[in-house]
Protein backbone atom coordinates (compact mmCIF):
# COMPACT_ATOMS: atom_id res chain seq x y z
CA UNK A 1 0.00 0.00 0.00
CA UNK A 2 2.68 2.38 0.64
CA UNK A 3 4.30 1.91 -2.65
CA UNK A 4 1.14 2.41 -4.24
CA UNK A 5 0.50 5.94 -2.71
CA UNK A 6 4.03 6.52 -3.57
CA UNK A 7 3.71 6.13 -6.99
CA UNK A 8 0.18 8.16 -7.30
CA UNK A 9 2.06 10.70 -5.14
CA UNK A 10 4.88 10.68 -7.99
CA UNK A 11 3.17 10.44 -10.88
CA UNK A 12 0.94 13.04 -9.67
CA UNK A 13 3.74 15.48 -9.46
CA UNK A 14 5.01 13.88 -13.06
CA UNK A 15 1.55 15.20 -14.37
CA UNK A 16 1.95 18.68 -13.42
CA UNK A 17 3.32 20.86 -15.55
CA UNK A 18 7.41 21.41 -15.04
CA UNK A 19 7.05 24.90 -16.20
CA UNK A 20 4.73 25.42 -13.20
CA UNK A 21 7.18 24.21 -10.69
CA UNK A 22 9.81 26.60 -12.52
CA UNK A 23 7.67 29.52 -11.99
CA UNK A 24 6.94 28.52 -8.31
CA UNK A 25 10.49 28.70 -7.85
CA UNK A 26 11.43 31.85 -9.60
CA UNK A 27 8.33 33.62 -7.83
CA UNK A 28 10.04 32.46 -4.57
CA UNK A 29 13.30 33.71 -5.43
CA UNK A 30 11.71 36.83 -6.35
CA UNK A 31 9.83 37.30 -3.26
CA UNK A 32 12.75 36.93 -1.12
CA UNK A 33 14.02 39.58 -2.69
CA UNK A 34 11.01 41.88 -1.47
CA UNK A 35 11.16 40.40 1.90
CA UNK A 36 14.55 41.11 2.78
CA UNK A 37 14.07 44.79 1.76
CA UNK A 38 10.54 45.01 3.52
CA UNK A 39 10.90 43.19 6.68
CA UNK A 40 14.73 44.60 7.79
CA UNK A 41 14.65 45.00 11.69
CA UNK A 42 17.19 47.26 12.51
CA UNK A 43 19.68 45.07 14.50
CA UNK A 44 20.76 48.04 17.18
CA UNK A 45 18.23 50.91 18.02
CA UNK A 46 20.18 54.32 17.34
CA UNK A 47 21.47 56.04 20.67
CA UNK A 48 20.91 59.91 21.07
CA UNK A 49 23.67 62.16 19.91
CA UNK A 50 25.23 64.47 21.84
CA UNK A 51 23.25 67.61 22.08
CA UNK A 52 24.62 71.05 21.72
CA UNK A 53 22.79 74.23 21.72
CA UNK A 54 24.48 75.33 19.04
CA UNK A 55 23.66 72.64 16.70
CA UNK A 56 20.24 73.83 16.84
CA UNK A 57 18.88 74.66 13.13
CA UNK A 58 17.89 78.49 12.31
CA UNK A 59 14.21 77.45 12.55
CA UNK A 60 12.58 74.64 15.05
CA UNK A 61 9.46 72.97 13.46
CA UNK A 62 7.73 72.12 16.76
CA UNK A 63 4.26 72.19 17.11
CA UNK A 64 2.82 73.08 20.82
CA UNK A 65 -0.68 72.95 21.05
CA UNK A 66 -2.85 75.82 22.28
CA UNK A 67 -4.51 74.36 24.43
CA UNK A 68 -1.45 74.22 26.58
CA UNK A 69 -1.25 77.48 27.36
CA UNK A 70 -4.61 78.43 27.86
CA UNK A 71 -6.25 78.38 31.11
CA UNK A 72 -2.87 78.61 32.80
CA UNK A 73 -1.34 81.45 34.88
CA UNK A 74 0.82 83.45 33.11
CA UNK A 75 4.32 81.49 32.75
CA UNK A 76 7.75 82.65 31.42
CA UNK A 77 6.24 81.27 28.44
CA UNK A 78 2.90 82.82 28.04
CA UNK A 79 2.66 85.21 25.20
CA UNK A 80 0.38 88.12 24.27
CA UNK A 81 0.82 86.74 20.69
CA UNK A 82 -0.15 83.58 18.59
CA UNK A 83 3.17 81.69 19.93
CA UNK A 84 5.61 80.81 17.20
CA UNK A 85 8.13 78.03 16.51
CA UNK A 86 10.70 80.97 16.75
CA UNK A 87 9.39 82.50 20.03
CA UNK A 88 9.44 78.74 21.31
CA UNK A 89 13.19 78.41 20.21
CA UNK A 90 14.39 82.00 22.34
CA UNK A 91 12.57 80.38 25.42
CA UNK A 92 15.10 77.18 25.46
CA UNK A 93 12.86 74.22 24.28
CA UNK A 94 15.25 72.12 22.23
CA UNK A 95 14.65 68.88 20.42
CA UNK A 96 17.05 66.18 19.23
CA UNK A 97 15.74 64.37 16.49
CA UNK A 98 17.67 60.85 15.13
CA UNK A 99 15.83 57.66 13.15
CA UNK A 100 14.58 56.45 16.25
CA UNK A 101 14.38 59.16 19.04
CA UNK A 102 13.87 62.68 19.71
CA UNK A 103 15.07 64.40 23.00
CA UNK A 104 12.51 67.03 23.90
CA UNK A 105 12.70 69.51 27.36
CA UNK A 106 10.79 72.95 27.67
CA UNK A 107 12.66 74.55 30.07
CA UNK A 108 10.33 77.03 31.52
CA UNK A 109 7.05 75.55 31.53
CA UNK A 110 5.93 73.80 35.04
CA UNK A 111 4.88 70.02 34.87
CA UNK A 112 1.18 71.63 36.15
CA UNK A 113 1.50 74.03 33.66
CA UNK A 114 1.95 71.62 30.58
CA UNK A 115 -0.07 68.83 31.63
CA UNK A 116 -3.53 70.72 33.11
CA UNK A 117 -4.18 71.68 29.23
CA UNK A 118 -5.09 67.41 28.35
CA UNK A 119 -7.18 67.01 25.50
CA UNK A 120 -6.73 65.67 21.94
CA UNK A 121 -2.85 65.59 20.56
CA UNK A 122 -1.56 66.10 24.47
CA UNK A 123 0.21 63.26 25.75
CA UNK A 124 -1.39 61.91 29.06
CA UNK A 125 0.11 59.55 31.52
CA UNK A 126 0.09 56.40 31.33
CA UNK A 127 -1.96 54.97 34.08
CA UNK A 128 -0.07 52.60 35.45
CA UNK A 129 3.59 53.08 34.68
CA UNK A 130 3.10 57.05 35.76
CA UNK A 131 5.27 56.13 39.01
CA UNK A 132 5.76 60.03 41.04
CA UNK A 133 8.99 58.99 42.24
CA UNK A 134 10.47 58.06 38.68
CA UNK A 135 13.29 60.15 37.75
CA UNK A 136 12.73 60.23 33.94
CA UNK A 137 9.59 60.67 31.67
CA UNK A 138 9.24 58.89 28.10
CA UNK A 139 6.69 59.95 25.85
CA UNK A 140 5.53 57.44 23.27
CA UNK A 141 2.59 58.72 21.07
CA UNK A 142 0.30 60.58 22.92
CA UNK A 143 1.46 58.89 26.62
CA UNK A 144 3.51 59.68 29.07
CA UNK A 145 5.57 57.37 31.25
CA UNK A 146 7.22 58.38 34.35
CA UNK A 147 9.96 55.39 34.97
CA UNK A 148 13.17 54.94 37.20
CA UNK A 149 16.33 55.91 34.83
CA UNK A 150 18.80 52.88 36.95
CA UNK A 151 15.81 50.35 36.59
CA UNK A 152 15.25 50.76 32.84
CA UNK A 153 18.47 51.19 32.17
CA UNK A 154 19.83 47.88 34.31
CA UNK A 155 17.59 45.88 32.48
CA UNK A 156 18.94 46.34 29.05
CA UNK A 157 22.03 48.14 27.47
CA UNK A 158 20.15 49.58 24.25
CA UNK A 159 18.07 51.33 26.83
CA UNK A 160 21.33 52.39 29.11
CA UNK A 161 22.78 54.09 25.98
CA UNK A 162 19.62 56.28 25.16
CA UNK A 163 19.22 57.16 29.12
CA UNK A 164 23.03 58.21 29.33
CA UNK A 165 22.92 61.21 27.57
CA UNK A 166 24.74 63.69 29.37
CA UNK A 167 22.61 66.65 28.38
CA UNK A 168 19.43 64.64 29.63
CA UNK A 169 20.17 65.43 33.36
CA UNK A 170 21.52 68.62 32.70
CA UNK A 171 18.29 70.53 31.36
CA UNK A 172 15.67 71.50 33.65
CA UNK A 173 12.23 69.71 32.40
CA UNK A 174 8.41 70.11 33.11
CA UNK A 175 8.16 67.19 35.23
CA UNK A 176 11.32 68.12 37.14
CA UNK A 177 12.75 65.08 34.90
CA UNK A 178 14.21 64.68 32.01
CA UNK A 179 11.18 63.90 28.92
CA UNK A 180 12.57 61.57 26.29
CA UNK A 181 10.39 60.58 22.81
CA UNK A 182 10.52 57.10 21.88
CA UNK A 183 8.59 56.55 18.54
CA UNK A 184 7.53 53.17 19.80
CA UNK A 185 3.91 52.95 20.50
CA UNK A 186 2.60 53.29 23.93
CA UNK A 187 1.10 49.78 23.77
CA UNK A 188 4.40 47.77 23.32
CA UNK A 189 6.15 50.41 25.62
CA UNK A 190 3.83 49.53 28.56
CA UNK A 191 4.32 45.75 28.00
CA UNK A 192 8.30 46.63 28.10
CA UNK A 193 7.78 48.36 30.94
CA UNK A 194 5.41 45.84 32.78
CA UNK A 195 8.62 43.20 31.36
CA UNK A 196 10.74 45.44 33.34
CA UNK A 197 9.17 45.92 36.58
CA UNK A 198 7.53 42.45 36.62
CA UNK A 199 9.82 39.97 36.00
CA UNK A 200 7.61 37.29 37.16
CA UNK A 201 5.90 38.38 34.62
CA UNK A 202 6.87 36.83 30.91
CA UNK A 203 7.70 33.41 33.12
CA UNK A 204 4.17 33.33 34.06
CA UNK A 205 3.50 33.50 30.69
CA UNK A 206 5.90 31.01 29.58
CA UNK A 207 4.52 28.87 31.92
CA UNK A 208 1.67 29.22 30.28
CA UNK A 209 2.92 27.95 26.98
CA UNK A 210 3.97 25.09 29.02
CA UNK A 211 0.91 24.05 29.96
CA UNK A 212 -1.17 24.86 27.21
CA UNK A 213 1.40 22.81 24.38
CA UNK A 214 2.79 20.31 25.82
CA UNK B 1 -10.67 29.20 40.96
CA UNK B 2 -10.20 29.73 36.62
CA UNK B 3 -11.62 26.66 34.86
CA UNK B 4 -8.86 26.54 32.09
CA UNK B 5 -5.98 28.08 34.06
CA UNK B 6 -3.37 27.65 31.07
CA UNK B 7 -5.32 29.22 29.03
CA UNK B 8 -5.76 32.34 31.19
CA UNK B 9 -2.20 32.64 31.35
CA UNK B 10 -1.35 32.53 28.09
CA UNK B 11 -0.63 36.34 26.51
CA UNK B 12 -3.15 37.72 23.86
CA UNK B 13 -1.50 38.31 20.54
CA UNK B 14 -1.52 42.12 20.76
CA UNK B 15 0.79 41.69 23.70
CA UNK B 16 2.73 38.65 22.63
CA UNK B 17 3.52 40.81 19.44
CA UNK B 18 4.34 43.65 21.96
CA UNK B 19 6.91 41.80 23.46
CA UNK B 20 8.42 40.66 20.57
CA UNK B 21 8.89 43.79 19.06
CA UNK B 22 10.20 45.33 22.22
CA UNK B 23 12.88 42.61 23.01
CA UNK B 24 14.39 42.38 19.69
CA UNK B 25 14.65 46.15 19.42
CA UNK B 26 15.94 46.88 22.93
CA UNK B 27 18.06 43.81 23.06
CA UNK B 28 16.83 41.00 25.34
CA UNK B 29 17.68 38.38 23.21
CA UNK B 30 17.08 35.25 25.77
CA UNK B 31 13.41 36.41 26.29
CA UNK B 32 12.60 36.48 22.50
CA UNK B 33 14.07 33.18 21.99
CA UNK B 34 12.78 31.42 24.62
CA UNK B 35 9.38 32.89 23.80
CA UNK B 36 10.05 32.02 19.98
CA UNK B 37 10.31 28.66 21.84
CA UNK B 38 7.62 28.24 23.15
CA UNK B 39 5.67 28.58 19.93
CA UNK B 40 6.93 25.91 18.58
CA UNK B 41 4.33 23.22 20.38
CA UNK B 42 1.58 24.90 18.37
CA UNK B 43 3.46 25.27 14.56
CA UNK B 44 5.27 22.23 14.48
CA UNK B 45 7.56 21.75 11.74
CA UNK B 46 7.60 17.83 12.46
CA UNK B 47 4.87 15.40 11.17
CA UNK B 48 5.37 13.39 14.98
CA UNK B 49 5.46 16.90 16.85
CA UNK B 50 2.05 17.99 14.77
CA UNK B 51 0.40 14.45 15.62
CA UNK B 52 0.93 14.45 19.13
CA UNK B 53 0.65 18.64 19.45
CA UNK B 54 -1.85 19.54 21.97
CA UNK B 55 -2.90 22.65 20.49
CA UNK B 56 -2.82 24.14 17.02
CA UNK B 57 -1.98 27.50 15.05
CA UNK B 58 -3.72 30.82 16.82
CA UNK B 59 -5.30 28.32 19.77
CA UNK B 60 -2.24 29.04 21.28
CA UNK B 61 -2.85 32.42 21.75
CA UNK B 62 -5.07 34.12 24.89
CA UNK B 63 -8.29 35.19 24.99
CA UNK B 64 -10.12 36.91 22.38
CA UNK B 65 -8.41 34.06 19.81
CA UNK B 66 -6.68 36.27 17.26
CA UNK B 67 -7.43 35.45 13.14
CA UNK B 68 -4.87 33.08 11.20
CA UNK B 69 -3.94 35.80 9.38
CA UNK B 70 -2.89 38.66 11.89
CA UNK B 71 -0.92 35.67 13.55
CA UNK B 72 0.79 34.85 9.83
CA UNK B 73 1.61 38.69 9.37
CA UNK B 74 3.09 39.02 13.08
CA UNK B 75 5.49 35.92 12.03
CA UNK B 76 6.35 38.02 8.97
CA UNK B 77 6.84 41.27 10.61
CA UNK B 78 9.29 39.09 13.30
CA UNK B 79 10.78 36.67 10.95
CA UNK B 80 10.05 33.55 12.32
CA UNK B 81 10.97 31.27 10.24
CA UNK B 82 10.18 27.68 11.47
CA UNK B 83 6.30 29.01 12.20
CA UNK B 84 5.47 30.73 8.28
CA UNK B 85 4.40 27.47 6.96
CA UNK B 86 2.26 26.34 9.36
CA UNK B 87 1.15 29.65 9.86
CA UNK B 88 0.13 30.33 6.33
CA UNK B 89 -1.64 26.86 6.08
CA UNK B 90 -4.00 28.23 9.00
CA UNK B 91 -4.35 31.38 7.29
CA UNK B 92 -5.50 29.75 3.98
CA UNK B 93 -7.81 26.88 5.06
CA UNK B 94 -10.82 29.55 5.47
CA UNK B 95 -10.45 29.84 1.31
CA UNK B 96 -9.78 32.10 -0.97
CA UNK B 97 -13.10 34.21 -0.09
CA UNK B 98 -12.32 34.63 3.32
CA UNK B 99 -9.13 37.02 1.40
CA UNK B 100 -11.65 39.27 -0.65
CA UNK B 101 -10.57 42.77 -0.89
CA UNK B 102 -13.67 44.77 1.58
CA UNK B 103 -13.93 41.91 3.95
CA UNK B 104 -12.84 42.25 7.16
CA UNK B 105 -9.60 41.56 9.16
CA UNK B 106 -6.33 41.74 8.75
CA UNK B 107 -4.87 41.84 5.11
CA UNK B 108 -2.31 39.49 4.22
CA UNK B 109 1.06 40.80 1.82
CA UNK B 110 -0.15 40.27 -1.63
CA UNK B 111 3.04 38.06 -2.48
CA UNK B 112 2.51 35.70 0.42
CA UNK B 113 -1.35 35.79 -0.39
CA UNK B 114 -0.95 34.65 -3.86
CA UNK B 115 1.15 31.95 -3.11
CA UNK B 116 -1.16 30.76 -0.17
CA UNK B 117 -4.45 30.79 -2.83
CA UNK B 118 -2.39 29.08 -5.13
CA UNK B 119 -0.69 26.28 -2.87
CA UNK B 120 -4.01 26.00 -0.91
CA UNK B 121 -5.85 24.78 -4.40
CA UNK B 122 -2.63 22.92 -5.56
CA UNK B 123 -2.42 20.78 -2.54
CA UNK B 124 -6.28 20.02 -2.54
CA UNK B 125 -6.15 19.21 -6.23
CA UNK B 126 -3.31 16.59 -5.60
CA UNK B 127 -5.39 15.18 -2.72
CA UNK B 128 -8.12 14.35 -4.71
CA UNK B 129 -5.98 13.26 -7.92
CA UNK B 130 -4.68 10.65 -5.17
CA UNK B 131 -7.82 9.82 -3.59
CA UNK B 132 -10.03 9.24 -6.39
CA UNK B 133 -7.23 6.68 -7.68
CA UNK B 134 -6.49 5.07 -4.36
CA UNK B 135 -10.80 4.67 -3.77
CA UNK B 136 -11.33 3.02 -7.20
CA UNK B 137 -8.21 0.92 -7.90
CA UNK B 138 -8.78 -0.58 -4.29
CA UNK B 139 -12.33 -1.12 -4.80
CA UNK B 140 -13.53 0.27 -1.67
CA UNK B 141 -17.02 0.43 -2.52
CA UNK B 142 -17.14 -3.41 -2.56
CA UNK B 143 -17.40 -4.83 1.40
CA UNK B 144 -19.07 -7.63 1.98
CA UNK B 145 -20.49 -6.74 5.30
CA UNK B 146 -24.06 -6.09 5.18
CA UNK B 147 -24.13 -3.51 8.56
CA UNK B 148 -21.47 -1.57 6.32
CA UNK B 149 -22.43 1.79 4.25
CA UNK B 150 -19.88 0.67 1.84
CA UNK B 151 -21.84 -2.64 0.93
CA UNK B 152 -23.13 -1.86 -2.58
CA UNK B 153 -22.03 -5.21 -4.20
CA UNK B 154 -25.35 -6.52 -4.84
CA UNK B 155 -26.90 -2.62 -5.61
CA UNK B 156 -26.38 -0.69 -9.01
CA UNK B 157 -23.57 0.57 -10.49
CA UNK B 158 -24.79 4.14 -9.80
CA UNK B 159 -24.59 3.54 -6.03
CA UNK B 160 -21.28 2.20 -6.29
CA UNK B 161 -19.98 5.47 -7.91
CA UNK B 162 -22.07 7.34 -5.04
CA UNK B 163 -20.60 5.57 -2.48
CA UNK B 164 -16.91 5.93 -4.24
CA UNK B 165 -17.74 9.81 -4.02
CA UNK B 166 -18.43 9.70 -0.89
CA UNK B 167 -15.09 8.11 0.28
CA UNK B 168 -13.19 10.33 -1.72
CA UNK B 169 -14.81 13.24 -0.51
CA UNK B 170 -14.68 11.57 3.19
CA UNK B 171 -11.46 11.67 2.44
CA UNK B 172 -9.91 14.62 0.16
CA UNK B 173 -12.34 17.88 2.44
CA UNK B 174 -12.66 16.34 6.30
CA UNK B 175 -13.77 19.46 7.06
CA UNK B 176 -11.87 21.57 5.10
CA UNK B 177 -8.43 20.84 7.06
CA UNK B 178 -6.54 18.55 5.06
CA UNK B 179 -4.22 17.77 7.57
CA UNK B 180 -6.88 16.57 10.32
CA UNK B 181 -7.08 13.34 10.95
CA UNK B 182 -10.60 11.84 9.86
CA UNK B 183 -13.68 10.99 12.16
CA UNK B 184 -15.75 8.41 10.69
CA UNK B 185 -19.15 7.59 11.32
CA UNK B 186 -20.59 4.15 12.98
CA UNK B 187 -21.79 3.20 9.36
CA UNK B 188 -18.75 2.03 8.34
CA UNK B 189 -17.34 -1.40 9.14
CA UNK B 190 -14.20 -1.97 11.40
CA UNK B 191 -12.19 -3.00 8.33
CA UNK B 192 -13.24 -0.24 5.66
CA UNK B 193 -13.47 2.16 8.49
CA UNK B 194 -9.12 1.00 9.36
CA UNK B 195 -8.40 0.93 5.48
CA UNK B 196 -10.01 4.67 5.36
CA UNK B 197 -8.38 5.73 8.27
CA UNK B 198 -4.73 4.35 7.13
CA UNK B 199 -5.13 6.22 3.89
CA UNK B 200 -6.15 9.14 5.12
CA UNK B 201 -3.14 8.96 7.64
CA UNK B 202 -0.61 8.45 4.52
CA UNK B 203 -2.06 11.63 2.51
CA UNK B 204 -1.78 13.92 5.22
CA UNK B 205 1.75 12.86 5.77
CA UNK B 206 3.24 11.54 2.87
CA UNK B 207 1.17 14.16 0.24
CA UNK B 208 -0.31 17.43 2.22
CA UNK B 209 2.29 17.60 5.30
CA UNK B 210 5.68 16.76 2.86
CA UNK B 211 4.15 19.35 -0.01
CA UNK B 212 2.80 22.03 2.04
CA UNK B 213 5.55 24.19 2.44
CA UNK B 214 6.63 24.62 -0.95
CA UNK B 215 3.20 24.77 -2.49
CA UNK B 216 2.83 27.62 0.01
CA UNK B 217 6.04 29.20 -1.45
CA UNK B 218 8.52 28.35 1.15
CA UNK B 219 11.53 26.65 0.90
CA UNK B 220 10.94 24.09 3.63
CA UNK B 221 9.54 23.84 6.79
CA UNK B 222 12.06 26.34 8.37
CA UNK B 223 10.57 29.08 6.57
CA UNK B 224 12.16 31.31 3.53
Amino acid sequence: MDQELRELHTSWLQLNDEEERNSVAEAIEDREGEEEAATEIPAEVETPVAFTPQDLPATLNITIPSPILQGTERSPVSHDVEPSPDAFANDRITTVSSPTLSISTISDLTPTEFDEGIGEGIPTRHETFYLEDGNVEIVCGQTIFRVHSTVVSFSSPNLRDMLSSPTLFNTPTPGGCPRIVFNDSAEDFAVLLKMIYTPGWVVSLQSGFCELTR
Amino acid sequence: MTRFPARNKVPELTVFASLLRMTTKYGFSDIREALVEDLKGAYPTKWEDFETAKVLGENVFGSPKPHPKAVLNLFLEQRIKFALPFAAYRAGLGGPTTHAVGKPGPVIPRPTLVYIIHGMGRIRAMLIFIVQRVAYTWDLGACPKSACILNVCKRSAKRKIEALDMISEVLQDNGGDMLSSLQLSDSFCADCAEQLKYINRECREKVVWAELPCLLGWKGWEGF
